[in-house]
């Protein structure tokens, strides 16, 4: 239990240092660092249930996605900006540094099985991210739909 | 004449949301908006990483421009003001001297201090190499590392270095840092360590973005992106293989 929570503590200030770094101020830099603590957590959880990385990455991602798709609304501000920083805790840096590093020593195999790791990584984040912006933009078409049709 | 500086006005706005990090589909979405709020027929933008085209359409004239763009600082400040003053161009049209004094002030939106900044740097090497396995003592060492990572990053950009020349030199610095410290006794784990500064080159964001694009229908910024981003991650990797070929490790 001691290393998750010193999982969560070190995805929250790696998240809170990236959101200072692309410039986000106020009270958003709360919400974006502890969103990728939260996203983490969850992707933490799942891999113990379930033991499959994909899944616990899309779930980590659709999180995340969730958590700033509300909070953009309430904040009144881009998406992107409260979810760049929550993604960082799940980007495979330093899986695509192993890649590269195998790559230019020559060692193709190991290469092989670092590029399909970031390969599926990257692409469940992205999936994930994608699900959730249709959805969003799903339920708010539905609603004005709604709306006029009420009048 | 109207017409010509509505467009130019639409690239700025433009080029500050590309420089800053925004999504393709973002700006073409946005200058499209605002072209229909100046009340323009047909608004067509096609936008890549590196330029903006646009023509704008009214019942008897055309106009195009483009945009070249150089260079970005992920700056999410400057997205979201140019998202707020585009909100109110939509449902009031501002007059252009004022979008014009507008888009002046976004262009002078502050950053944090230098300081800050390095704070933030630090916070991040050291997190990410405990986040990635490392001891506290590795993370006091990555700590160390993007201290120098930034001083030779702000000296590269200072004299305009090459962005990838820039990472495979910085990567190099950091190689050897970590290299020296680890030898002295400072930390244990090579990879750890130097795995909390590769967080702050590596463009994993860049990359996971430009999947983003391709899944989205911008196929050209994605590849785009993609590609740049192989040859970033290629270049660090390069700067840390050439001194672990020096040294023989």
């Amino acid at each position: 239990m001691e290393k998750e929570i010193l999982l969560f503590v070190t995805s929250i200030m790696g998240s809170l240092g990236f959101s200072i770094i692309f410039n986000i101020k106020g009270i958003k830099i709360l919400i974006a660092s502890l969103g990728g603590g939260i996203s983490y957590s969850i992707f933490l959880i799942s891999m113990y249930s379930s033991d499959n990385l994909t899944l616990s990455i899309v779930l980590a991602s659709v999180t995340a996605a969730t958590l700033a798709e509300i909070f953009a609304r309430i904040c009144k501000t881009p998406v992107t900006i409260l979810l760049v920083p929550m993604l960082i805790p799940l980007i495979p840096g330093g899986e695509l540094y192993y890649a590269m590093n195998y790559i230019i020593f020559g060692d193709l195999l190991n290469f092989n099985m670092k590029i399909q790791l970031v390969v599926r990584e990257m692409g469940a984040i992205a999936g994930g991210i994608i699900t959730v912006s249709f959805l969003a933009q799903f339920i708010t078409k539905l609603k004005n739909y709604i709306k006029q049709s009420a009048f | 004449m109207e017409l010509q500086k509505l467009v130019r006005y639409m690239l700025d706005m433009g080029e500050i949301l590309i420089r800053s990090g925004a999504e393709a589909i973002r700006v073409e979405d946005t200058l499209e908006r605002i072209g229909k709020a100046y009340g323009c027929a047909r608004v067509d933008v096609f936008t890549i990483t590196t330029n903006i085209w646009i023509t704008v359409h009214t019942l008897d004239q055309s106009v195009s421009q483009t945009r070249r763009i150089r260079g970005y600082v992920i700056d999410m400040e400057k997205v979201e003001k140019v998202n707020a003053l585009s909100r109110v161009i939509c449902s009031n049209p501002l007059p252009l001297e004022e979008v014009h004094d507008r888009i002046m002030q976004i262009n002078q939106t502050s950053r944090y201090s230098e300081k800050t900044l390095l704070l933030a740097y630090l916070l991040v090497a050291s997190s990410f190499a405990v986040f990635s396995g490392g001891t506290y003592m590795d993370g006091f060492a990555s700590l160390i590392a993007a201290l120098i990572l930034r001083i030779v990053q702000r000296m590269g950009q200072r004299i305009r270095v090459n962005i990838i020349l820039l990472n495979t030199l910085c990567a190099a610095v950091v190689g050897l840092v970590v290299m020296l410290m680890v030898s002295v006794g400072i930390g244990s784990q090579i990879d750890k360590i130097v795995i909390g500064n590769v967080m702050l080159l590596i463009p994993g964001l860049q990359l996971t973005g430009s999947l983003r694009d391709l899944i989205n229908g911008d196929i050209i910024t994605g590849l785009l992106g993609i590609v740049e981003s192989i040859l970033k991650a290629v270049a660090i990797a390069l700067g840390f293989a050439i001194l672990l070929l020096q040294i023989g490790g």
